[in-house]
């Protein structure tokens, strides 16, 4: 486990969702609606070119040692 | 007493009259005529040592570095090859489903590999080496591929497509490498030469022991090989968390989730006396 990483998740994480309560307040419901669709839209077309485009390596991780 | 003496010489004169006796004392002597003539790899010219031997992984660990240096005799090329031990691993395969979308498909296992495999050379592998040489001392990624094992792999074919993408993903992880030019060597006043690597020392590579073997090379033959350990730890509280991960993982999982709900809190309490409710 990288801790430096893990350490920046947490910091990362709370004090970003304290930022997005506070953002969160001053924005309307329709600016929100559309600011969350945008984000999903953004992750599915990520997603359909991962899985359309042909991957750099072939293989990945399962286990062993 | 003098009897048993007795009989003991006149056992050996009797033997030493044989004529078996004689010849397999001239097949001894050849023998050892020859071990004298023929320098084998047990000669003790080429010395090695890892300057960075113990590699601690802390809590800011981010890699190391690793040199390796020692003495060789003049005249010949040099291979350093830095390996874990070799286990098995098992990798998802990814194929096509439908013609279109790439999806992992099944699983291929792979034997007889180390998680770790660097292999550097004065010169290019194929130029020092001969191929059994090379297969025999598992130098170089040919020989490699030669030595490992993978399951479901129909033929040789797809054998070294698979091998050539496990060396991809394994490179891509930094694990992997081969390359050459990079040992340098200076001649020594006492008539041997000196050589000297650097390597980085990626922080993926698992705490563990790692062998570094060095080979003397000459007429495309191993002439001389030496050994040295590198071996990367867990320290601290590092070493800690990763104990109790293991030995402890329920009590791991509520410690991690009671410092998430502390941080929260933390910040929290920060942001609400920062002013910014209303």
């Amino acid at each position: 486990v990288d801790f430096i990483l893990a350490v920046l998740l947490l910091l990362g994480s709370t004090i970003g969702a304290q930022v997005g309560a506070v953002f969160g307040r001053k924005l309307k419901a329709d600016q929100l609606k559309i600011l969350l669709a945008c984000i999903v839209l953004v992750v599915t077309v990520k997603i359909v070119f991962e899985l359309t485009l042909t991957p750099s390596l072939l293989i990945s991780q399962a286990g062993g040692h | 007493m003098h009897i048993r003496i007795y009989a003991f010489i006149l056992h050996y004169t009797r033997l030493l009259g044989s004529t078996r006796f004689l010849g397999a004392l001239v097949l001894m002597l050849v023998f050892a005529l020859w071990q004298f003539a023929t320098p084998g790899p047990a000669s003790a010219m080429l010395t090695a040592k890892a300057n960075h031997d113990h590699i601690t992984v802390d809590f800011f660990y981010h890699g190391s570095t690793v040199s390796v240096k020692g003495e060789s005799d003049t005249g010949v090329d040099l291979i350093v090859k830095i390996t874990s031990p070799e286990g098995h691993q098992v990798m998802k395969q990814k194929g096509k489903v439908g013609g279109l979308l790439w999806m992992n498909v099944g699983q291929l296992k792979f034997e007889n590999t180390p998680n770790f495999y660097e292999v550097f050379s004065t010169k290019n592998l194929d130029d020092i080496l001969a191929q059994d040489e090379r297969e025999k001392y598992v130098i170089g990624y040919p020989a490699l591929a030669k030595h490992v094992a993978i399951t479901p792999a129909a033929n040789e074919e797809e054998k070294a497509k698979w091998f050539n993408e496990f060396v991809k993903y394994k490179e891509d992880a930094k694990v992997y490498a081969s390359s050459d030019g990079k040992i340098t060597t200076t001649m020594l006043p006492n008539g041997h030469q000196e050589y000297y690597i650097l390597t980085d020392w990626p922080y993926q590579a698992a705490p563990g022991d790692y062998l570094v073997t060095v080979y003397a090379v000459k007429n495309n033959k191993v002439t001389e090989q030496a050994e040295a350990k590198v071996n990367v730890e867990q320290v601290g509280m590092v070493k800690t968390l990763a104990n109790m991960a293991k030995s402890s993982a329920a009590f791991y999982g509520f410690l991690s989730i009671g410092i998430a709900l502390g941080a929260g809190f933390g910040v929290g309490m920060v942001f609400r006396k920062g002013g910014g409710s209303h």
